[in-house]
Order: structure tokens, then sequence, then C-alpha cells
């Protein structure tokens, strides 16, 4: 009983992480009809940017919470509009397979990026973008002088897009330039593992439930914190002019921009607010689990993925529920399964740790629109 | 091109190769007109440039070290040692470079090297074909020394260190209850997983849990419910240190008293900064520390940190160990004919800074291992285990 109810607890600690970056998957995909793999990495840059701001504000402890976890979701938030402006509006009008490749790459350039900007390396990362901004220059100025190649009139040269390209580059590689004494002051190490200061936002404190079961205060504000989220997040879509435009989005496109409505504003939105909710995700796993890398996101961003399909992608209460049962399942798979079965010593733990695949598999053949999504239409 | 031109190209080169030859010719006759060797020539291979770089350099600057100090005395039976120092890079291909050229051309007798195993699994089998015997200080894997008969290391193979935790568990601790949690997709934390579990059954103990995870894995606590539920009296984490410091975070906030016991994996400064308050107390296995109160390691520390300004690390002092291995070895042989070398080298029975070592029929040493505690976020000496 005691191991059970412990198991329930952890259980859901792990669940909530999924079911927050979940909604972002479901939110993005309700709207846009696309999956944006990215979601991974925004969660590792949410606990990076909480890491750095830990790091570099020495605050009373409970303000330090609050600004740890608000700062990081508004910086993700800045990032989710710009994955979106970069990356994903030029292709709207294209197939849906170009923005899911072009998500993969997304995924992939940030958390590699990020794993070069260690101490050791973000000098690389600055000749790099000297050399991009160099490139720029060059092929505007081939184009200028041979007008090669050839180019129509109205696609010519934009001289201001092309100045202020070459001028973020600059200044990106000017600043990750003179960042590396600063990185080394923030003990960042990239790549490799990096501990996460949780000691310096508050002490773990325990409080006994029954026998050797318990809740910590940072399980109890974890919790707390991804309730608050998600009920601010019921109220955006279902009570507010703003949630009934994305609802709207998500039916018909063209009768909302009919309606005198900017779809992609609203489609910018749902990127801020999904790539908000899963910075808030990467701070609070950061806090549960005080260990950060660039890659950290990989795992996660997969299992939410399957917790939104799970519930049904495009359902925001599937998301949650989703996240949930997957946190539970995992737990109680690798809890059920013997690690050292029989003479032979079979393990089984691998076996479990991989449930979330199984589970994929499952409500992929048998419900494909997951619990709580939409029958899937007949195309007549 | 006009003819005149194209004679005077072909003739330049003509005379270029001419040069060329009879300079190798003398090289050659000057090498063959030694009577009596006067020197002994040894290589050197290790990772001086690269991503291992400072594994190399503590590597090489190690078995220098020794080398120079037998000179300084002296030298070998009357001959001086002339090392030849050769960069791998990291790389099997340039290892196996290294290992022609150190053979072929500067005609060396013994190899010491190198750092990384699938390196020395590149110059192993070159050693074995020319007949030169070679020793890695810090190839763990144990497929290096099964290349061939003269192929040696300094090191012991990692899952001795399985048998090291166990004995201290079960004989100076004196538990019988052990629990493991160990990282399934590695080999290395596997074998040391389970040489841990045979061997604690073997002195008597008990083995009440043993759980692995998935590598990359950040929440253990479905492991450790099922650890807590049967407590134990030790645990044993054979894992890297950045999960050992998560482990040992959820296992003590879920009330798990046991002693934490590890190999060298947790050898990092961030142990500490993960583990935190979690992991005082905790006890590993290591090669060497520079805090051994071994006469002759006190020596060796005391006299590197006055050549390179700086404490040695552990490669540094198995390269300084398989240097001490090698002019043994020599001195025993009582010639710098390579088999006399491999011979005396397997017959190896010396007192080196890490205590006595021998080597076993697979040429894998057998010596101490130090266990270190932490301590207030470090790692300080608390006792030498002899196999």
């Amino acid at each position: 009983m005691e191991v059970f109810l412990s198991q329930f607890i952890f259980g859901i600690q792990r669940g909530t992480i999924y079911a927050l970056i979940a909604l972002g998957y479901t939110m993005v995909y309700g709207v846009v009809r696309l999956i944006n793999f990215a979601y991974g990495e925004v969660f590792m840059l949410g606990a990076l940017f909480s890491f750095f701001i830990i790091q570099l504000m020495p605050l009373p402890p409970v303000l330090n919470v609050i600004v740890a976890l608000l700062v990081p979701m508004a910086l993700c938030a800045i990032l989710g509009l710009a994955m979106d402006t970069v990356a994903y509006k030029p292709l709207r009008a294209k197939p849906r397979l170009a923005a899911l490749i072009t998500a993969i790459g997304v995924s992939f350039f940030l958390s590699n990026l990020v794993s070069y900007i260690g101490p050791d390396s973000v000098r690389t990362v600055s000749v790099l973008l000297f050399a991009t901004a160099g490139l720029v220059i060059l092929m505007t100025l081939s184009q200028k002088l041979f007008n090669f190649p050839k180019v129509p009139k109205s696609t010519g040269i934009n001289w201001l897009k092309r100045s202020i390209m070459v001028g973020s580059l600059c200044l990106l590689g000017a600043v990750a330039w003179i960042a590396k004494p600063a990185l080394a002051l923030l003990r960042w190490k990239g790549s490799s593992f990096t501990a996460f200061p949780v000691d310096k936002l508050f002490e773990v404190v325990k409080y006994p439930i029954f026998g050797s079961v318990y809740i910590t205060n940072v399980q109890i504000v974890i919790i707390i914190v991804a309730v608050v989220l998600m009920v601010a997040l019921s109220f955006l879509v279902n009570r507010t002019m703003l949630g009934m435009a994305m609802r709207a989005s998500k039916n018909n496109k063209e009768a909302v921009s009919l309606m005198g409505i900017n779809v992609n504003s609203v489609i910018a939105f749902t990127f801020i607010i999904g790539t908000a909710l899963a910075g808030a995700a990467g701070v609070l796993s950061a806090i549960t689990y005080p260990r950060i890398t660039a890659f950290m996101g990989i795992q996660p961003g997969l299992k939410a993925f399957i917790a939104a399909v799970l519930g049904g992608i495009g359902s925001i209460e599937g998301a949650m529920v989703g996240g949930i049962i997957m946190g539970l399942a995992e737990q109680f798979a690798i809890g059920l399964a013997p690690s050292s079965f029989g003479a032979a010593h079979i393990d089984f733990t691998p076996l479990a740790e991989g449930i979330s695949f199984a589970i994929l598999i499952v409500v992929l053949l048998l419900r494909p629109q997951g619990i709580f999504g939409e029958p899937p239409q007949d195309k007549v | 091109m006009s003819k005149r031109r194209i004679l005077r190209v072909a003739v330049t080169a003509l005379v270029v190769f001419a040069v060329l030859l009879a300079s190798a010719c003398e090289k050659k006759d000057g090498d063959s007109a030694a009577p009596a060797p006067t020197e002994v020539r040894i290589g050197i291979v290790a990772p001086i440039t690269g991503d291992a770089a400072t594994f190399g350099i503590s590597t090489r600057n190690g078995a220098q070290l020794y080398f120079d100090q037998v000179n300084a005395a002296g030298g070998i039976n009357g001959m001086t040692i002339r090392t030849f120092v050769e960069d791998d890079k990291g790389d099997p291909a340039e290892g196996a470079n290294a290992w022609s050229k150190l053979i072929d051309q500067d005609k060396v007798v013994t190899i010491v090297g190198t750092v990384m195993s699938k390196v020395s699994l590149a110059g192993a089998p070159i050693s074995q074909n020319k007949g030169i015997p070679m020793i890695s200080p810090t190839s763990t894997n144990p497929a290096v020394t099964l290349v061939g008969d003269y192929v040696f290391r300094a090191c012991f193979i990692d899952p001795f260190q399985g048998l090291v935790a166990a004995k201290y568990a079960t004989q100076t601790m004196n538990v019988r209850r052990a629990a493991v949690l160990y990282d399934a997709g590695n080999d290395y934390t596997k074998g040391l997983a389970e040489v841990f579990r045979d061997e604690f059954i073997k002195m008597g103990g008990e083995i009440v849990a043993f759980e692995s995870y998935a590598t990359g894995t950040s929440d253990f606590n479905a492991q450790l419910v099922k650890i807590n539920a049967v407590a134990p009296d030790v645990l044993f984490l054979p894992n890297y240190y950045n999960d050992v410091g998560l482990i040992a975070k959820q296992a003590r906030a879920m009330g798990i008293s046991a002693q934490f016991l590890g190999g060298d994996g947790w050898d990092s400064p961030d142990l500490f900064t993960i583990g935190g308050t979690a992991i005082e107390g905790g006890i590993f296995s290591n090669h060497f520390t520079a805090e051994s109160t071994l006469p002759a390691a006190q020596a060796f520390v005391r006299d590197y940190e006055a050549r390179y300004g700086q404490k040695p690390d552990a490669l540094a002092a198995l390269a300084y160990e398989a240097a001490m291995i090698v002019v043994d070895s020599i001195r025993r042989a009582g010639s710098i004919d390579p088999t006399a070398i491999r011979d005396a080298m397997a017959t190896t029975n010396m007192e080196t800074i890490t205590g006595r070592i021998t080597f076993d029929a697979s040429r894998n040493p057998i010596k101490g291992a130090v266990l270190l505690e932490v301590r207030n976020g470090a790692a300080v000496y608390k006792a030498t285990v002899n196999p």
C-alpha cells in the first residue's frame, strides 16, 4: 500500500511535466495542424534561461521562484514567436509535410546550437555567426554586381531586410564572443551535464502523509503551478475572444479571415502560449531533477508527444489527461517490472521504460484520434 | 615548357633523390655500426592534442617524469633512456601510424601507450606482429590485452571495482544486505554491477534489490521506491557522476539511509555540485589519489608538482607506474631484446606508487585500488583495498 501510494505520487509528478509540454503540442496542432517537434528544445531552453537567471540574480527565495519561472516563460514565448515567423509562417501555404520536416530541423538546430554554447566552444558559435553574416553580404554583393543568379525585379534584393539580418547576425556573434568569460563564470557546460542550483530557490521539505509515504514542497509547487497554468489556459481558450478566434481558426481558417480576424496573429499567439508552457515545464523539470544539458529535451519531448496523441491531439483536456496517464503508466510499469528475473537475471526494466511507445502503438491501432479526439471525418 | 626546362627539372629531381638516398644509407650505417647499445629507445603514445588532450598530456608527463628520473640516477644498467613521443590525437588510425613509426623508424624496444582503449586496440596488433612489448597505462577495455602476449596494461580492468566494493561492504563495513541500481545501457556500469552482485553473494551477502534504468533517465523514483521497501545496508551505484548525483538526491529525499558505494565513474567535481549534501559520506574506488599515504606515492606527487606545477591525476600516476614497470622489466631482462623484456614484464612483481603489482595470465595487473570518501564536497582518501 505504501509502495503503491509513493509510486502514485511520483507518477503524478512525472505526468505533470509531460502534460505541460503536451499542451504546447496539442494547441498548435489544433490550430495549424502542425506538430512542432521543437517543443522538447523549448523545454530545455526554459531550464537553461532559468539557470542563467538564478546564477545572475541573488533574489530572496520566494521572489526568486517567481522570477525564475516567469522570465524564462516570457523568453520562451519570444522564442516561440521567432520560431513561427522564421521557420513555419513562410511554409503556411505549402504542404503540411514541409512544415513538419522543418520542425524536426528546428529541433536539431536548437539542441546542437545550445550544446556548442559552452565556455569551451562559444567562440566557435561566434565565428559561425560572423561567417554566415559574411556569406549573406557576399551573396548580396554578387547578386548586385553580376546579377547572378537572375532574379525577377519583384523578388530582388530587399536592402532593409538584408541589413537587419546581417546586423543581427553580427550582433549575436559579438554577444557570443563576449559571452565566453561570462559562461565560465556561470558554470554552464554546454553539452555536458550542469547542476541546476535548486538550493538557491528553496530547501526541499518533506511532509509525511502516511507511513513512509510523503510529499515534498517541490512536488506541491510543480503540481500547483501546473494546475494554475492549465486552468488559465482553459479560461483563455474557452472564455476569451482570443480563445474563440483560436477555436474558430481550428475549424475553418478561410471563414475566420473573412470575418476580419488575422489568422496569422492567432497562430502566433498559439505559438507564444504553447512555448511559454513548454518553458515552464522545463523550469519545473529542472527544479525536480536538478541537472541540465543541451539534450535534456529530447526524451520528454517525445514522451509528451505521445501523451498528446494518447489524449487526442488537438484537445486541451486530452493533453492534460494523457500526460498524467503516461506518467502513472511509466512509474507503475518500472515499479512492477522485475529487474533481475530468474537464474539468468533477465532485466525487464528497459522494457518497462519503453511502455510509452507501446501505448503509442496501441492508441494508433485502436483509437487513432485518442481519448478526447474527434473521430476522423470521412472524405468523400 | 621548353626541352631545356624539362631537363633542368629532371636533373634537380635526380640530385635531390640521390642526396636523400645517401642520407638514408648513412643513417642506417650509423645505426648498425653501434657495437654495444648505450641507449634504450622507448616510445610514448598519448593523445596530446584533440578531445582527450588533458588525458594525453597527463599521461606523457607522468611517463616522461619517471624516465628522466631514471636517467638522472644513472640510467638502466649504464644505458640512457631516450624517449620518442607520438601524438595519437585520440584517433585509431593516427594511433596505428604512431606505432608503425615508433617501431620501424625509431626502433624502440618498448612502447608505453595509449590512453583510449579504441586507439590501444589499433596499436596492439602492430606491437604483437613486430614483437615489441607495449603497456597501456589506462585502457580498461578487457579486449586490449587479449590481442596477444606482448600487450600489457597498468590499470585494473573495470569489473575489478565491483569486487573492491563487495569486499569493502562485506569485510570492512561488515554488512550483508546490498542493493544495486545501474545504467542498463552502458557496458561499464553493467559490468561493475554484475561483478559486484556475484562477488557479494560469494562473500556471504544477499542482494536484496538489483535494479536498472535506461540511459538518459532523470527520474529514478520508481526504482528507489522498490529499493526503499527492502531497506538495504548498502546501495551500489556503479554509474557516472551526474546520474549518481541525482540518484543520491532522490534516494536521500525518500529516506533511504544505505551507504552509497561506487566506482571511478564518480570521479568528477560535478558529483558534488549535482549531488550536494546527499552524496556526503559516499565511497568510491579509483586507480590513484594524490592523497595516498604510501611513501612512494607521496614522493611522486611531490616531484610531479615540482616539475609541472599541478597535482598529478590518475592518468599521470598510471603512466608513471607503467614507466616503472618498463624500466624494471628492462633491468631484470639484462638486455634490450624486446622478447627478453616481454618475458621479464610478464613476471613483474614490484612495489609501485599504488602498492604491489603483478600480472595475471591475461597480462592484466593484480593490484590494489584506493577508496575515496566524499567529505565536505571533496573526495578524500579512505583506504586501499588489495585483491
